[in-house]
C-alpha cells in the first residue's frame, strides 16, 4: 500500500482581528484583515502544489463566535480549490467554530467533510476505489466543550493507517481549557496519527505510535504569537513510518523590540541602530510582512529630547529608519545620563525615590499596587489586569519619571 | 575638606589670579561688585564639579574666560586627615581634564577618584554648601509649602524642585487620563468609542443571517421568474402561429392572382433572355461588319487614286548618281569659276614680265637662249671683268659694247615677238582643238610655225655681225671678246652687264616656268569647267519643265531639288501600292465576314418563326411576362413553404386562408401582444428585485466590515491598555513620591531639623527654640520662646531667611555627619541682617565655621568689619 501524504493544519481563525497593534495606519490594517485569508491560501497552495492526497484541519478555522459571511465564503472558495484538484479534506470544529455556528447556507464542496459532534466519526480515504487511510473526528458542538473527547476514540477495525482528527488542549487542567486530555489518552487509543488543534505553536508531542501533532496556528495574531506559523506536511505509511515536515506559512509577524540607545548623543545614532534593527528583522521575517512594536531603552543624553516630542514625530522619525516594517508604535523608555550611584550615595531624596521604587517591585509592594491600579482594570473589563512584567515595567517607567522630575542630567 | 588656595589661570574675567592664605573657619574675601567674588566661587565649584558643557540648552554663565584661551587652573585643599592635595582642570570637553595630584606624589586623572573624595553631587554641592542672597530673597515670595519644599528640597538634592508640584502634576496628569468615575478623560472616551463600535459589530455580526435570508428570498424570486417566462414563452408560441398565418395569407392571395394572370397570356414560343442577348448580338455583327465593309472599299478607292497621280521622272532616276556628283561639284565650281579671271590676270602679267626681261637682255644671247651663266662662266666674266679695269678700256669697250648692243637689242625684239607669237598660236589652237574647232586650231599652229621661222632668221643675221666686228681689239679685250663669242654673247658687253645678264636670264627661267605652270593651271580649269557645264546640260534637258539659268551652281541646286522630289515622289508610290494591296486583301476578307453576318442573322429569326426585329421582340416580351409572372407565383410557394414548413398542405391551407380574415387575424394578434406586454413588465419587475437582491449579497460576500470593525475593536483596546499604563505610571510615579517624602521625614528630618532649632536659635538669639514638623503634618512648625508655635509663613522676612539659613546649615551638619566636609560659601547673605541679627548671625556662623571652613563673599565693609571682629580672616583675592 503506497504511502498517504497529507496537510495537517489548525487554528486558521479566519478573520481573527490581530491584538495588541494600536497603530491607526489604515495600510496595516488592511494587511492585518487580509493576514489569516492568506496564510490559509498558502496551506491549500501547499497542498496542491505537493498533490496531497487530503487535507486535516483540526479545529478553529473560523475566530468567532460572530459570524463572518467572508470567512465561510473565503473557506468555500478554498475549499473548492482542492475539490478541483480531487483533494478531499476533513474538519473537526473547535471552541471558536462550534458545530452550532456553522452555516448552512454556505454550502461546501462534497470533498469537505465535516464531523458532527456527539459520537466519534470514521471515514475511509480512497483513491482511485483503493482504500488508503481512516480519519476519525469529532466537532465541538458548542464552544465551551469540558468534557474529555479523546477518550471517546477508539482505533477502527481495518489495518489502513488510522488518523484521528481533534481540538482539544493536551495536558491542561485549567478552568479555562477546552475538551482537555493527557497524551497517555491518545497513546492508548492505537491510532498512528494524531492531528490535532488549539495550541497555536507547532509542537510534536509524540514522533511516533502514536505521532501526535500540534501543527499550531497558520498565522500569528497578537504580539505573544512570535516565531513562524505554518502547517504540517505528514507522509504516513502502513508501516507507520511517518515524515513530518513543517512548513511556515504566516504572512505576518509580530515583534517587540527594545533597541537600547544607552550612549547616544546625537539622533542619527538613533536612526543607525534602528537602520541596523530594520535589517535584522527583515533577515529574520524572510519576506513577511513585520509588525514591530519598538521600545527605546537606556540612559542618553537624548532623554529629555525624546520625552519632549511628539509622539507622531518620534513615530514618523522610527517609520523612516524602519522601512521594512510597519511600526504599531514606539514607546519611550529611555532615562536621562543621571549618575544612579552618585545619587544613591548622596544620600539625598533622590535616593529615597530609588529605595521605594525598588520595594515596591517586591511581592507585597506589587500587590498593593496591583490592587490601586485594578480601578483601571474594572472599569473595562476587556483591557484586562496587568501582568507582573507590566507592573515591572510601569515602576521603572515611573521610576524614571521621577527622576526626570526631580534631577537634571548629571554633566559629567 | 578645606581649600587653602586658588589658582585661576582662566576663567571668566579672571585670570593668572592667586588667592591664598584660606584655612578653616570664616574666611572674608571682600571685594567691591564686578570683582569677581562671584566668578571665583563659580571657579571652585567647577573645579571640584567640571566645567559646563558648551550647549545651547544651558542657560548659566559658563564664565568663558574673556580673553580667550582654555579654561584652567587648580586648587590646593586640605583634607580633614590633613592630608594635602591639588586639585586641577583644563579645557571644557566632557567637563575638563582633571588631574588629582596628593602630597606623596600620587597622581590620578581619574574623575571618580574625586567623587569619591567630595562624595556629594554638584547640585547637592550647589544647592547646599552655596548659598547666595537671591536665595534668601526669593523665600519672600514663596508659600507655605514651597518653601518647606525648598526647604526640604535644599536638602534632598532636588534643584530647585517644588515636590507639591511634582505631586501635583502627576496626579493631574493621571486624572487627565482616567478617573473611575469620570467622563471626559481619555480613556472615558475611548471606552465611548469602544462601545459604539461594539454596536456596529453587533449590526455587523448579523451579515451571515442576513446572507441566508436573502439567499431564500431570491430563490422564491427565481421561481416566480420561471413561471413568469414559461407564461411568456407559451403566448410568444401562439403569437408567431398567427403571425404566420398572417403572412401566409398575403402570399396565398399572391399566388391565387399570378395563376389568373397566367392564364390570360397567348400561347407563344419561349424566347429565353439569352436568346435576346444573342440576337443582339447577331445584329450588332452584322452591322459592324456591314460598316467595316464599307469603310474598307473607301479606303482602296482612295489609295488607288493616290497612286495613279503620282508621277515620277525615270530618267532623273536613272541620272541620280550625277546629279549627285554634281551636287558635289557646286563649290569647286563657284572657286574654279572665279579664279580664272585671276589666272588670266596673272598669265599676262607674266607675260608682260617676261616680255620686258627678254626686252631687256634680247640681243646678248647670239643664239637667243637666253641661258643664265654657270660658275665657271662667272668666274670667267669675274676675272675678265677685273683685268679689264685693270686696263682701263672701259670707255672704249663700252662705246663698242653699246652699239652693239642697241643693234643686238633691235634684234632681241623682233626675236622675242616672234617667239610669242608663236607660242600664243600654239595655245590658242590646243584650245581650239578641244573645243572642237580644228580649223581655227590648224590656223593657228600655221601661223606659230611661220613666227618661229622669223625668230631664227633674226637670230642668224645677229650671230653673223657680231663675229665679223670682233677683230682688232686688245688682248683682254681680245680674250674678253673670244671669251664672250665663245659663249655665244654679243660681243659688247661687258663683264657687269654679262653678269646682269646672266641674271636676267635667271628670272626669265623662273618667269617661263612660272608662265607655264599656270598656264597649265588655267587650262585645266577652264577644261573642267566646260565639262561641268556639259553635264549640267544634259540632265537639264531631262527636266524640260524647269527653268535654268547662266549660273552653273544653281542649275545644278535646281537638278538636285528636282531630284529629291523625284525620289521621294518615288517612295510615296511605293508605299501607295503597298497599301493598296493590302487594302484589297481586307476588303476581301470583310466581304467574307459580311456575307456570313448576314447568313447568321436571316438563320436565326428563322429559327423563332420571325420575320423581322419587330416580330422578334414582340415575341421576346411575352416570354418574359410570363417568366415573371412564373416567378411570383414561386416566391409564394416557397414563402408559404418556409412559413409552414415542407408538409404544407395547398388544400388545406386554402381552406384554413379562405375563411380567415385579415380582421380577425389582426385582432388576435394584437391581444396575444398585449398579453405578452404584460408579462414583461412583471418580469421586468422581478428581474429588479433579484438585481437589488444579488447586489446586496455581491456587498455582503465582498464586505469585510466586520473584521475591519473587529480589528478597530481590538486597535482600541489596545489604545485603552497603553492608556491604562500610561495612568498606572502616573498613579505609581505618585505613590513613590509620596513614600519617599514620607520616609524622608521620617528618617531625615528629625536630624536635620535638630541640628537646624540650634543653628536657629543662634541665629535669632533665643527667640526661637525650635523647628518641627508633626508627623502627621506636612506643616513645619516653629516654636517661639514662649513655647508657642508659629507657622512659617507667618514670619518675618528676615525670620524666614534665617530660617532657611538655619534648615541649610541643620543639612550640612547632617550631612557631614556622614561624610568628608566641604567648604561652605556665603554670597553675601548677611546684607540685610539688621545689626543685631548680624552679631547672633556671625556669632552663629562662627560656631558652625569651627569645624568646617566658611568662604564669606562680600562687597560690604561693615560685614566684613564685624567678621573680622569676630575673629575671621580676610583673604585677599
Amino acid at each position: 500500500m503506497r504511502p498517504v501524504r497529507f496537510v495537517h493544519c489548525s487554528d486558521i481563525h479566519l478573520g481573527c482581528s490581530f491584538k495588541g497593534v494600536a497603530s491607526a495606519d489604515a495600510g496595516l490594517a488592511g494587511k492585518l484583515v487580509d493576514a489569516t485569508y492568506e496564510a490559509f491560501a498558502a496551506i491549500i497552495d501547499l497542498a496542491i502544489d505537493k498533490n496531497v492526497d487530503f487535507v486535516l484541519i483540526a479545529g478553529d478555522l473560523f475566530d468567532d463566535e460572530d459570524r463572518s459571511l467572508k470567512s465561510r465564503l473565503f473557506l468555500r472558495d478554498q475549499l473548492l480549490r482542492l475539490d478541483a484538484r480531487r483533494i478531499s479534506s476533513y474538519i473537526v470544529c473547535g471552541n471558536h467554530d462550534p458545530l452550532d455556528n456553522w452555516s448552512k447556507t454556505v454550502k461546501l464542496p462534497d470533498s469537505a467533510h465535516v464531523f458532527e459532534s456527539g459520537e466519534p466519526q470514521t471515514v475511509i480515504f480512497e483513491k482511485a476505489g483503493d482504500p488508503l487511510a481512516s480519519i476519525t473526528g469529532i466537532s465541538f458542538p458548542t464552544a465551551s466543550i469540558k468534557k474529555n473527547l479523546a477518550k471517546k476514540f477508539s482505533r477502527p477495525a481495518d489495518k489502513l493507517p488510522a488518523i484521528a482528527l481533534l481540538h482539544t488542549d493536551v495536558g491542561s487542567l485549567g478552568r479555562k481549557s477546552y475538551a482537555p486530555c493527557q497524551l497517555k489518552d491518545l497513546e492508548n487509543t492505537g491510532f498512528d496519527y494524531w492531528a490535532i488543534g488549539h495550541v497555536h505553536t507547532f509542537n510534536i508531542l509524540k514522533k511516533a505510535t502514536p505521532a501526535v501533532v500540534y501543527p499550531g496556528c497558520s498565522q500569528g495574531t497578537s504580539p505573544r504569537e512570535t516565531g513562524a506559523k505554518g502547517c504540517c506536511l505528514v507522509e504516513l505509511n502502513s508501516d507507520n513510518e511517518i515524515d513530518i515536515q513543517f512548513v511556515a506559512v504566516d504572512k505576518m509577524r509580530y515583534y517587540q523590540e527594545c533597541v537600547d540607545i544607552s550612549g547616544c548623543s546625537e539622533i542619527s545614532e538613533i536612526q543607525q541602530k534602528l537602520g541596523a534593527l530594520d535589517s535584522l528583522l527583515q533577515e529574520k521575517a524572510e519576506g513577511r510582512n513585520i509588525i514591530l512594536r519598538l521600545s527605546l531603552t537606556g540612559r542618553t543624553a537624548l532623554h529629555r529630547e525624546l520625552k519632549e516630542a511628539a509622539c507622531d514625530e518620534i513615530f514618523e522619525l522610527a517609520a523612516s529608519c524602519l522601512p521594512g516594517c510597519n511600526l504599531d508604535r514606539v514607546i519611550v523608555d529611555t532615562g536621562s545620563l543621571i549618575d544612579r550611584d552618585s545619587l544613591i550615595s548622596s544620600g539625598g531624596f533622590p535616593a529615597e525615590v530609588l529605595e521605594e521604587s525598588g520595594k515596591l517591585l517586591a511581592d507585597d509592594g506589587i500587590k498593593e499596587l496591583k490592587r490601586t491600579l485594578s480601578a483601571v482594570s474594572r472599569n473595562c473589563r476587556d483591557i484586562g489586569e496587568f501582568s507582573d512584567d507590566e507592573m515591572g515595567q510601569i515602576v521603572q517607567q515611573a521610576e524614571t519619571m521621577l527622576l526626570d522630575y526631580l534631577v537634571g542630567e548629571t554633566e559629567n | 575638606m578645606i581649600i587653602k588656595a586658588i589658582f585661576i589661570d582662566n576663567y571668566g574675567t579672571l585670570s593668572d589670579r592667586r588667592t591664598e592664605g584660606l584655612g578653616r573657619g570664616i574666611n572674608v574675601l571682600f571685594g567691591p561688585n564686578e570683582h569677581g567674588k562671584t566668578t571665583l566661587f563659580e571657579f571652585v565649584r567647577r573645579i571640584l564639579f567640571g566645567f559646563p558643557p558648551k550647549s545651547k540648552k544651558n542657560d548659566f554663565n559658563r564664565y568663558e574666560p574673556v580673553d580667550g584661551g582654555i579654561p584652567g587652573g587648580r586648587l590646593v585643599c586640605e583634607l580633614d586627615n590633613g592630608e594635602e592635595l591639588t586639585i586641577e582642570r583644563k579645557k571644557w570637553s566632557k567637563g575638563g581634564e582633571v588631574l588629582i595630584t596628593w602630597q606623596d606624589g600620587r597622581v590620578s586623572r581619574n574623575p571618580d577618584d574625586l567623587k569619591s573624595i567630595l562624595r556629594a553631587g554638584k547640585i547637592f554641592y550647589h544647592n547646599v554648601y552655596a548659598v547666595s542672597i537671591e536665595e534668601l530673597y526669593s523665600t519672600e515670595s514663596l508659600s507655605g509649602d514651597d518653601i518647606k519644599s525648598r526647604i526640604y528640597g535644599a536638602g534632598m538634592d532636588i534643584d530647585g524642585v517644588s515636590l507639591a508640584a511634582v505631586k501635583k502634576q502627576l496626579t493631574s496628569s493621571a486624572e487627565d487620563i482616567f478617573k473611575p468615575r469620570g467622563q471626559n478623560q481619555v480613556f472615558a472616551n475611548l471606552k465611548k468609542q469602544l462601545a459604539e463600535l461594539d454596536r456596529e459589530i453587533e449590526a455587523a455580526g448579523s451579515s451571515l443571517e442576513k446572507y441566508e435570508e436573502l439567499t431564500d428570498c431570491r430563490a422564491g424570486l427565481l421561481a416566480e421568474l420561471d413561471e413568469l417566462r414559461e407564461r411568456r414563452k407559451n403566448y410568444g408560441i401562439e403569437l408567431r402561429d398567427w403571425e404566420r398565418k398572417r403572412e401566409a395569407s398575403g402570399e396565398y392571395h399572391k399566388l391565387e392572382a399570378c395563376r389568373k394572370e397566367m392564364k390570360e397570356l397567348p400561347a407563344l414560343a419561349h424566347i429565353a433572355p439569352e436568346d435576346l442577348e444573342e440576337f443582339q448580338s447577331i445584329k450588332f455583327n452584322l452591322e459592324q461588319s456591314a460598316s467595316k465593309l464599307q469603310q474598307q472599299e473607301v479606303e482602296c478607292h482612295k489609295l488607288e487614286t493616290a497612286v495613279n497621280n503620282l508621277e515620277i521622272n525615270i530618267g532623273l532616276l536613272k541620272n541620280a548618281s550625277e546629279v549627285q556628283a554634281l551636287q558635289g561639284c557646286i563649290e569647286r565650281f563657284r572657286a574654279e569659276h572665279s579664279a580664272m579671271h585671276h589666272r588670266s590676270k596673272k598669265l599676262e602679267q607674266l607675260d608682260a614680265e617676261t616680255m620686258k626681261v627678254k626686252q631687256d637682255i634680247s640681243g646678248i644671247a647670239l643664239n637667243g637662249d637666253f641661258a643664265p651663266l654657270n660658275l665657271e662662266q662667272r668666274n670667267a666674266v669675274e676675272f675678265f671683268r677685273q683685268r679689264l679695269e685693270q686696263e682701263k678700256q672701259t670707255e672704249n669697250v663700252e662705246l663698242l659694247l653699246k652699239k652693239r648692243a642697241d643693234t643686238n637689242l633691235n634684234r632681241k625684239i623682233f626675236f622675242r615677238i616672234s617667239i610669242a607669237v608663236c607660242l600664243i598660236a600654239v595655245v590658242a589652237g590646243t584650245v581650239f582643238f578641244f573645243n572642237s574647232l580644228p580649223a581655227n586650231a590648224y590656223t593657228l599652229w600655221v601661223l606659230a610655225f611661220i613666227a618661229v621661222v622669223a625668230a631664227l632668221i633674226s637670230g642668224a643675221v645677229g650671230s653673223g655681225e657680231n663675229d665679223s666686228s670682233g677683230q682688232g681689239a686688245d688682248s683682254s679685250k681680245q680674250d674678253w671678246l673670244h671669251w664672250l663669242q665663245e659663249n655665244g654673247l654679243k660681243n659688247d658687253l661687258l663683264p657687269a652687264a654679262v653678269l646682269e645678264y646672266s641674271e636676267h636670264c635667271e628670272q626669265l627661267s623662273q618667269l617661263e616656268q612660272e608662265h607655264l605652270e599656270k598656264r597649265r593651271e588655267f587650262d585645266n580649269a577652264v577644261t573642267w569647267l566646260d565639262e561641268v557645264e556639259k553635264r549640267v546640260i544634259a540632265i537639264a534637258a531631262l527636266l524640260p519643265e524647269k527653268q535654268f539659268s547662266q549660273d552653273i551652281p544653281s542649275n545644278i541646286s535646281v537638278i538636285a531639288l528636282a531630284a529629291r522630289e523625284n525620289d521621294e515622289s518615288k517612295r510615296e508610290k511605293n508605299s501607295l501600292e503597298k497599301r493598296l494591296k493590302e487594302a484589297l486583301e481586307t476588303l476581301n476578307l470583310d466581304q467574307k465576314v459580311n456575307k456570313s453576318a448576314v447568313d447568321n442573322y436571316h438563320a436565326f429569326l428563322d429559327k423563332f418563326s420571325a420575320a423581322s426585329d419587330d416580330e422578334f421582340k414582340q415575341a421576346y416580351q411575352a416570354s418574359r411576362k410570363r417568366d415573371e409572372i412564373n416567378d411570383r407565383k414561386q416566391r409564394c410557394l416557397e414563402r408559404l413553404q418556409e412559413i409552414f414548413g415542407s408538409e404544407w398542405d395547398d388544400i388545406e391551407l386554402s381552406n384554413i386562408l379562405k375563411n380567415l380574415t385579415s380582421d380577425v387575424i389582426e385582432n388576435r394578434i394584437a391581444e396575444l401582444q398585449t398579453e405578452i406586454n404584460e408579462l414583461n413588465s412583471q418580469i421586468d419587475v422581478q428581474n429588479t428585485k433579484n438585481g437589488s437582491i444579488q447586489t446586496e449579497l455581491d456587498s455582503l460576500v465582498s464586505s469585510d466590515r466586520l473584521i475591519q470593525l473587529r480589528n478597530e475593536r481590538e486597535r482600541l483596546i489596545q489604545q485603552m491598555r497603553d492608556a491604562a499604563s500610561q495612568w498606572a505610571v502616573f498613579v505609581t510615579a505618585g505613590t513613590v513620591l509620596q513614600k519617599a517624602v514620607a520616609r524622608y521625614e521620617r528618617e531625615k528630618q528629625p536630624e536635620v531639623l535638630r541640628q537646624a532649632s540650634g543653628i536657629f536659635r543662634n541665629f535669632t538669639d533665643n527667640r526661637y527654640l525650635e523647628i518641627s514638623k508633626p508627623l502627621e503634618s506636612d506643616e513645619l512648625q516653629i516654636k517661639t520662646a514662649a513655647m508657642a508655635s508659629k507657622d512659617v509663613a507667618k514670619l518675618s522676612r528676615g525670620t524666614r531667611e534665617q530660617l532657611y539659613l538655619a534648615m541649610r546649615l541643620g543639612l550640612i551638619e547632617q550631612y557631614e555627619q556622614q561624610s568628608e566636609a566641604l567648604p561652605v560659601v556665603f554670597d553675601d547673605i548677611l546684607v540685610n541682617f539688621d545689626q543685631q541679627r548680624l552679631h547672633t548671625a556671625v556669632s552663629a556662623l562662627n560656631k558652625f565655621a569651627k569645624k568646617r571652613q566658611v568662604i564669606m563673599l562680600t562687597c560690604h565693609k561693615f560685614v566684613r568689619d564685624i567678621l573680622l571682629k569676630h575673629g575671621a580672616s580676610e583673604v585677599t583675592f
